[in-house]
């Protein structure tokens, strides 16, 4: 085997010394893969999906009819959601529709309602949440879906479990 | 009299403040090549590309708090990280960094004194480091230091005598020891094309001298913490590195100097030329930094007396038969 001489030769260390150095100053021309990350950010692929939000309609109601889909799917059991009823008021008319559901009839007196179920509150714990992305793909209201948002960061355990409010706003 | 004595403390006070302007900002160029090298972008917060880095890494280390271990030697710990600082900034006084000029009609040359054994002076100087490094290492009362202290030491010694000897080639031809006969003996061709071996062995070796990668035994991040400055904290430790990039602007002056023609060159002014040529000496030393791994301390030691040793010997001897030969 010649691979001894080879190692051995002044020549052939020298080379390997140049070629170093032609490495390095090829890198040197070329433009940095770094970024500055707070000023400049990458851009985020279409399919990324971060933590879940909720979707409201137009008029600001939420979409959520509160059927325990996702919570039911959810792997990790970050989703808690309690079922109630909105009270519309005395005012607000029932179609024909809704007066004959009669779910409502257990609902105590003087309380109106459209008729749907509505969460009284919907709670994701992102620090259990492992962004599946399962609650959106089985949601039959298109309520709830992914957000993109990866710069979350909480101070104590109990601000990681977003409630409604802070579930619409997030993105 | 009056005259000579003004221009030469002018000459000395802009040469120490650009020593340590350069030696504050060699810095910033070396973390910026770094960072190009290994396809990053280095500081870009402090100024406009991080052109500010320099003084914010100084106003830091200022306001540091100055921790003096329990157990050292307190004189000498204070004292070496001056040893350090001090022959660097003294060695660039024969150094000349352009061609004389004329104020007022008297000639003033651009160095701020030329003294007859130049390159004794250089070499006595230089070696001086290694004394702020052992003791330093010495009197922090820490094994790591005084393992990076001793392996500085050793480093040291080996490489000053291919160090030296590289020169003698150069001593040879010009056949005077002063720095501005040298650089006027280089009007017409670089030292650099008759000396190319003796290039290379003094680049080797003062890289080596300076403990610079990939030469840093003694202050082997993955072996020995810090080496020598392991103990240090704030000024003294700024010190250490002012230190340690004044000797790199001294050492690429050297090599300009010795081997580049100095000042020399066509067109542009002759100040300029010198600070363009120690430029590219510095990117070259900055280059091999970021290009080689450490050697292993075996390696270090071969190479200084096996390979370096010999090969000055055999550049000295050769350059001798040629001259005789030549019969100059």
């Amino acid at each position: 085997m010649d691979t001894e001489k080879q190692e051995n030769s002044i020549i052939e260390i020298s080379k390997n010394f140049l070629v170093g150095l032609k490495t390095t100053i090829k890198t040197f021309f070329q433009k940095p893969v770094t970024f500055q990350y707070p000023k400049e950010r990458l851009a985020i692929a279409e399919r990324f999906r971060a933590f879940p939000h909720l979707n409201v309609n137009g008029d600001g109601s939420l979409r959520c009819v509160a059927c325990f889909l996702c919570q039911t799917v959810c792997p990790s059991e970050a989703i808690k959601i309690k079922s109630g009823y909105i009270d519309y008021g005395l005012e607000h008319e029932l179609t024909e529709r809704q007066k004959h559901n009669h779910s409502l009839d257990k609902l105590k007196a003087g309380t109106f309602n459209d008729g749907r179920r509505h969460p009284s509150s919907f709670e994701i714990d992102l620090l259990r949440c492992i962004c599946c992305g399962y609650c959106e793909e089985i949601c039959p209201e298109e309520a709830i879906s992914m957000g993109n948002d990866y710069e979350v960061a909480f101070y104590t355990r109990d601000e990681a479990i977003y409630g409604i409010e802070k579930l619409v706003k997030s993105r | 009299m009056i005259f000579w004595l003004i221009a030469e403390v002018i000459k000395i006070l802009i040469v120490f403040a650009c020593l340590l302007a350069a030696a504050a900002y060699l810095t910033l160029l070396e973390r910026k090549i770094a960072a190009r090298i290994q396809n990053r972008m280095g500081p870009m917060e402090a100024g406009f590309h991080g052109l500010l880095q320099p003084i914010a890494d100084g106003i830091k280390l200022f306001f540091k708090e100055d921790i003096i271990p329990a157990g050292a030697n307190k004189f000498l710990f204070l004292l070496a990280p001056i040893i350090v600082v001090i022959p660097a900034l003294t060695t660039f006084a024969v150094i000349p960094f352009g061609a004389p000029v004329k104020i007022m009609g008297h000639t003033v040359p651009l160095q701020i004194t030329d003294v007859n054994i130049g390159i004794l002076f250089i070499l006595a100087l230089t070696s001086l480091g290694v004394y702020g490094v052992v003791l330093g290492g010495w009197a922090s009362n820490s094994k790591y230091s005084l393992l990076g202290g001793i392996r500085t030491a050793a480093q040291m010694i080996s490489y000053e005598v291919a160090l030296v000897l590289s020169i003698v080639g150069i001593i040879m031809i010009a056949g005077d020891l002063s720095l501005a006969k040298i650089v006027s003996e280089q009007s017409h061709m670089w030292f650099i094309v008759y000396q190319p071996v003796g290039f290379i062995i003094y680049l080797i070796a003062s890289t080596a001298e300076m403990n610079r990668v990939p030469f840093d035994l003694g202050e082997a991040e993955g072996e020995i913490v810090a080496g020598f400055h392991t103990e240090y904290s704030s000024m003294e430790f700024a010190f250490y590195f002012i230190g340690e990039y004044a000797q790199m602007v001294v050492n690429s002056a050297i090599i300009v100097t010795l081997f580049l023609g100095g000042w020399q060159g066509p067109f542009l002014p002759s100040v300029l030329w010198f600070l363009i040529k120690v430029f590219f000496v510095i990117l070259i030393y900055l280059w091999l930094r970021w290009t080689y791994p450490r050697l292993r301390y075996d390696e270090l030691m071969d190479l200084g007396w096996k390979f370096l040793l010999p090969l000055a010997l055999a550049n000295i001897v050769v350059t001798g038969f040629i001259m005789i030969l030549l019969n100059r």
